[in-house]
């Protein structure tokens, strides 16, 4: 049998298991465990997975996958919840929606923008694994096209967001991008195994990790800005009262489908490319979204466009990160590869032949990942108005407790308390940054991509094409064309204002 | 200027975190008490190296998962993920803990030795307490379907063959292989796992690679890749029968060390009568009829050497690598 043929009795047969009393609770169970695991800060998605393994033991391997894809599903949008509203992400790939999302909050429109979240995440969701599952062969072929050269112009199109991002002035951005790749190469170097910048402490072998410092970063110094001002993170004076519940984000969404629909394709993409990792994915389609968005200079103060593609691409690069699992039995994230861990623990063999052996399986994992998206939609939804309360509680009340949860979540990570340090040194550099107008997501992005950036760029140089194989080859150069051309739009585009007004 | 208030929030937080580093400590102090008497009395921490999902990660939870029908009731044995630095982490944690029985590892062999040849480390693999091995896993070098190269022999012949590797450390045996063979290779370093390198080599950025045959076995099967030396192996493997070892190679000593070893270990004077507990329940473990059958089904191979068995065998092992530190050199930093 072909790999991607549907075959339709197994999938409603499978689909059974899941329409019935049992199957609805466990689809429920994984939903909820998968979005408290995504919304606390230092969970995510692939350690709720971790903790409910040793749940599955007595259950079938396709229940188990019910369970599983449901927790892990559900995650993705779980993490958008305290980017909007506390400002940090509850995991890397959803640091994107921090750029607009917090700003609704200050604003006095989280309900919007969480809103818009679960609306896109859902809508993402769906789109990215549908696109996914009926185009396995087509689409393993054009991954296929991606070598070294496309996966650092993919990260370099990561990077030159920060010529975009409009905190600050263009050169206090690029410094920060500047400092934050500095950092991303202290620690072992990826290629030799070398040591760099590591003065002998033996934590820093690894590199600074970058989910505490992206707490650190963020989150602390939110606390600290709180603390000093005093004031709840929504200024209700200035924000609008109106219009700002759940369901003004749904219509929002609804409205820029569009836009949805061409996220949720560049994260499909994205997701499915092994290798490139889904955490440029937000980036690479906010980006987009604010290059081709009319009336576009509200993107960083509030948009809620802004949310909506970070979280579309975020949700259906999952759907695209299932490609490479099926076509080639590669994990193509770190949530894939615990589900195929999973499965090989349910005595499940995971190669190519799981199509032919286990397709109920396969097929379980995309309905619970699908339904997961509708539960989640529903919980989060419902949920939406009383979460966005949390950012009208008074700072003396609200910053210890955020600040506790940081850096308890910063140690649950890894159970290091390294990780707890690098937290609190990175929320004192945060609170600085913040301070003088340096762009704290440029930071984050050039420590977040900074290393894969180095690997791919150097790959490129070991092969045979040398510093040309960026060039001769058709996608990198297009990508590179690409790259270019964005980083020089908004250039000309503000010239070209500049020249109208002074007429 | 900086206000009052500032000033004095500033100084509330600094005493909120002194307080959160103290206290979390205090707590922990208590809880470490260990009474040599009923051993185990609390959780088993089997630390690995590697991330969720993989090799590792799949081998060490199958264990904890049926070792807990031969632990006393409420002993559970808990696997913890402590990834980085190409497993130094993981072994630098099991080898100074205290040797109470109640931390174990599965450290990466003969990886974890090659730092030490050249440079001191945290650790000493020829110290710790071996408790068993899993599995012998031979290394396979494989040449990818679309390469130019469809034979060994193309590839000893070759100017520059493409090699995808992970890193230098982890695919030190790989490296001698090559150099024994006579392969000029020319390698890509950086791929995050093996999987990714296997597949660099798939879509035409690489000609051969060399890894576990466990961890290429699928590609096999699948006819992705052509198997065409096998390392580290007394015989031929049956799934691939066809392909020669290097001994009848012609390099017999070589092929004596270029397996790898999946193995658990404890710190270094681990008590004999916990090491003895600990072996006998592990291989109990092993041979649990509910185990095998996960471990054909889920082509998890197992072929268990008891705790002194692994010390035997690991031991000129890792002598026989210092005659190639000359060559290793070269590679390993």
């Amino acid at each position: 049998m072909e790999i991607g043929m549907f075959d339709a009795d197994v999938f409603w047969a499978t689909l059974k298991i899941m329409l019935n009393a049992r199957g609805i609770l466990i689809l429920l169970a994984g939903t909820v465990i998968g979005m408290i695991f995504g919304a606390i800060p230092g969970l995510s998605g692939v350690t709720a997975m971790v903790v409910l393994i040793p749940m599955t033991f007595g259950m079938d391997p396709v229940t188990a996958m019910l369970l599983l894809g449901a927790a892990y599903g559900a995650a993705t949008y779980g993490g958008a919840v305290p980017a909007i509203l506390i400002n940090t992400p509850g995991e890397p790939p959803n640091a994107a929606t921090v750029l607009d999302g917090f700003p609704m909050s200050q604003r006095g429109k989280s309900g919007t923008a969480l809103g818009a979240a679960a609306t896109a995440s859902t809508l993402g969701g769906f789109i990215g694994l549908i696109v996914t599952f009926c185009f396995i062969p087509l689409l393993a072929k054009f991954v296929m096209a991606f070598s070294y050269p496309e996966f650092f112009m993919m990260t370099f199109f990561g990077l030159s967001i920060i010529a975009v991002l409009g905190e600050g002035t263009l050169l206090k951005g690029l410094a920060a991008g500047g400092f934050g790749i500095l950092l991303s190469c202290v620690g072992y170097d990826p290629m030799t195994s070398e040591l760099r910048y590591t003065f002998g402490i033996e934590y820093l072998w690894d590199g600074i990790e970058v989910v505490p410092a992206l707490f650190g970063l963020l989150a602390i110094g939110e606390v600290m800005d709180l603390l000093v001002k005093k004031k709840p993170i929504a200024d209700l004076k200035t924000g609008p009262q109106k219009g700002v519940g759940v369901w003004s984000g749904v219509i929002a969404t609804l409205k820029n489908s569009f836009l949805v629909l061409r996220c949720s394709g560049i994260g499909t993409i994205i997701g499915a490319i092994p290798g490139v990792g889904g955490t440029v994915a937000g980036f690479i389609s906010y980006m987009h979204a604010k290059q081709t968005c009319r009336n576009n200079e509200n993107f960083g103060k509030g948009d809620v466009r802004g949310v909506i593609a970070s979280e579309a691409a975020n949700d259906a690069k999952e759907g695209g990160a299932l490609l490479p699992t099926l076509a080639f039995g590669i994990p193509g994230s770190a949530g894939m590869a615990v589900f195929l861990g999973a499965l090989t623990l349910h005595g499940i063999d995971t190669g190519q032949d799981i199509f032919i052996a286990n397709l109920d399986v396969v097929y379980m994992l995309l309905i619970s990942m699908l339904g997961c998206h509708i539960v989640a939609a529903i919980i989060g939804l419902s949920l939406a108005d009383k979460m966005a309360l949390l950012t009208k509680i008074r700072p003396v009340l609200f910053a210890p407790i955020l600040f506790l949860v940081c850096l308890i979540g910063s140690f649950a990570l890894r159970n290091s308390v390294g990780d707890v340090i690098v937290t609190l040194l990175f929320g004192l550099l945060g609170y600085e940054m913040r301070k003088f107008g340096f762009s704290r997501i440029a930071l984050i992005l050039g420590l977040l991509l900074g290393n894969m950036a180095e690997i791919s760029f150097r790959q490129t140089l070991m092969t045979e094409a040398k510093l040309l194989g960026f060039f001769i080859r058709p996608i990198s150069l297009i990508l590179f064309l690409l790259i270019l051309l964005s980083v020089i739009l908004p250039f000309i585009q503000s010239y070209r204002r500049r020249r109208i007004n002074e007429k | 200027m900086k206000s009052g208030k500032e000033v004095k929030m500033k100084r509330t937080l600094i005493v909120c975190l002194v307080g959160l580093l103290v206290i979390p400590g205090f707590l922990l102090s208590f809880t470490s008490e260990a009474s040599a008497e009923d051993y185990p009395s609390k959780d088993i921490r089997l630390i690995i190296g590697g991330k969720p999902g993989g090799g590792f990660d799949t081998y060490a939870r199958a264990i904890g998962r049926y070792m807990k029908k031969y632990l006393p009731e409420g002993v559970n044995v808990i696997v913890e993920n402590r990834p980085g630095a190409g497993h130094k982490i993981a072994i630098t944690m099991v080898y100074n803990s205290e040797p109470d029985g109640y931390t174990i590892g599965m450290p990466m062999m003969p990886g974890l030795y090659f730092p030490q040849m050249f440079e001191e480390q945290k650790y000493d693999m020829t110290k710790v307490t071996w408790l068993v091995t899993i599995l012998k896993d031979p290394r396979v070098l494989a040449i990818a379907p679309n390469s130019k190269f469809k034979t060994l022999k193309d590839l000893q012949q070759a100017e520059s063959v493409r090699v995808p590797i992970v890193g230098f450390s982890s695919e030190t045996g790989v490296i001698l292989a090559n150099e024994e063979l006579g392969i000029k290779a020319n390698y890509i370093s950086g791929h995050k796992n093996s999987k990714e390198a296997v597949l660099a080599a798939l879509r035409g950025d690489g000609d051969a690679v060399g890894f576990t045959f466990g961890s290429l076995r699928k590609f096999f099967v699948q006819k992705q890749l052509i198997p065409v030396a096998v390392m580290g192996s007394e015989k031929r493997i049956s799934a691939i029968s066809e392909v020669p070892t290097l001994a009848e190679l012609g390099h017999a000593e070589m092929n004596e060390i270029l397996g790898t070893y999946r193995v658990l270990a404890g710190p270094p004077n681990l008590p004999a009568e916990r090491t003895k507990y600990l072996r006998d329940t592990i291989w109990k473990t092993l041979s649990d009829p509910e185990f095998v059958a996960w471990s054909k089904q889920a082509k998890r191979p197992v072929e268990a050497l008891d705790g002194e068995a692994t010390a035997k065998a690991l031991a000129p092992v890792m002598k026989g690598y210092t005659k190639y530190k000359d060559i290793l050199k070269k590679y390993v930093k």
